[in-house]
């Protein structure tokens, strides 16, 4: 997955790097907004007994 | 000894040359998808990683902050109408309260609200009354609850109380000191260390004005509740200013 990904991108090592760079930040800040606050929502939901 | 050569495999040119043909290598298709399935579980592994680094560290700590931010805002100068009489309290998330506990940090303060639910009360404002339960200052069980960790862990270091320590609850109109009693771990079934009058608090009696802080344990773990209980120690007019031991320098 990720090798067929490297070869995919266009460019050398050091362009290739920096679209990886680019994308594992995307995904943090998705992470953040989205993926982690809806995490949350599912795994901590409403309970009045669990503190 | 030469190998014997597929006719198919082979293509001759015009002028004599010909061209052999290797096969092609097989598709090893059942390691790739093993690959497939290593690498997302990888994957998956460090998003779960993450979500529990950001759960327990940054999350926490940033709710923690925006809690004691607005818990030390709250109430003063011309919003002092905000925080209501304990007497007046009839819904969940009312805030009627502030609490100081110096033992977890001398800029530590949060704000009490009505009830004991996630959202709004435990999540957001941070300590929930029990609803039925005292008020602070009268005669039973004031007691309350808070989360040990995520949400900003109001009550993360409850289990550092110990005899001596006290905890200032401020109201609209008074300030009540509660000291230190006794700490216990129970099951979460075990309600019965919110009465009026908790039996499994050595030396409890009728009439005695209690406060229960409850909390989870152990942190992020949560099979079991931590309780502590303190009695009312001293009531100050909330016009002769907060106690001199809390260094507020006045309200």
């Amino acid at each position: 997955m990720y090798s067929w990904l490297w070869h995919k991108l266009p460019g050398g090592k050091l362009l290739k790097s920096l679209q990886c760079l680019t994308m594992v930040g995307l995904a943090l800040v998705a992470f953040y907004f989205w993926l982690f606050p809806w995490l949350d929502a599912i795994l901590f939901s409403e309970s009045s007994t669990k503190l | 000894m030469q190998k014997s050569t597929n006719p198919s495999d082979v293509t001759e040119l015009p002028d004599g040359t010909r061209i052999i043909w290797a096969p092609l290598p097989k598709k090893r298709t059942g390691r790739q998808a093993l690959l497939a399935v290593g690498e997302t579980a990888i994957t998956l592994g460090l998003i779960l990683a993450l979500f529990v680094g950001y759960k327990a560290f940054l999350q926490d700590s940033l709710v923690a902050d925006t809690q004691n931010q607005k818990a030390q805002g709250f109430g003063g100068g011309a919003d002092q109408h905000k925080l209501r009489f304990p007497s007046q309290v009839h819904k969940q998330a009312q805030i009627f309260g502030r609490m100081y506990v110096p033992r977890f940090g001398s800029k530590w303060t949060r704000l009490i609200a009505e009830g004991t639910r996630w959202h709004p009360v435990l999540n957001e404002i941070g300590i929930g009354h029990y609803v039925g339960t005292s008020m602070p200052g009268e005669v039973g069980n004031f007691a309350v609850a808070a989360h040990r960790g995520g949400f900003g862990g109001a009550f993360k270091e409850i289990h550092r109380l110990v005899a001596g320590d006290k905890v200032y609850v401020e109201t609209r109109n008074y300030w009540y000191v509660y000291k230190y009693l006794q700490t216990k771990i129970v099951d979460p079934t075990d309600t019965s260390v919110i009465d009026r009058v908790p039996l499994e608090l050595t030396g409890s009696v009728s009439g005695g004005k209690y406060m229960t802080m409850t909390s989870c344990t152990p942190i992020f773990v949560n099979t079991h509740r931590i309780v502590v209980w303190l009695e009312l120690d001293q009531v100050i007019k909330a016009s002769d200013g907060p106690p001199r031991e809390l260094n507020l320098g006045g309200n």
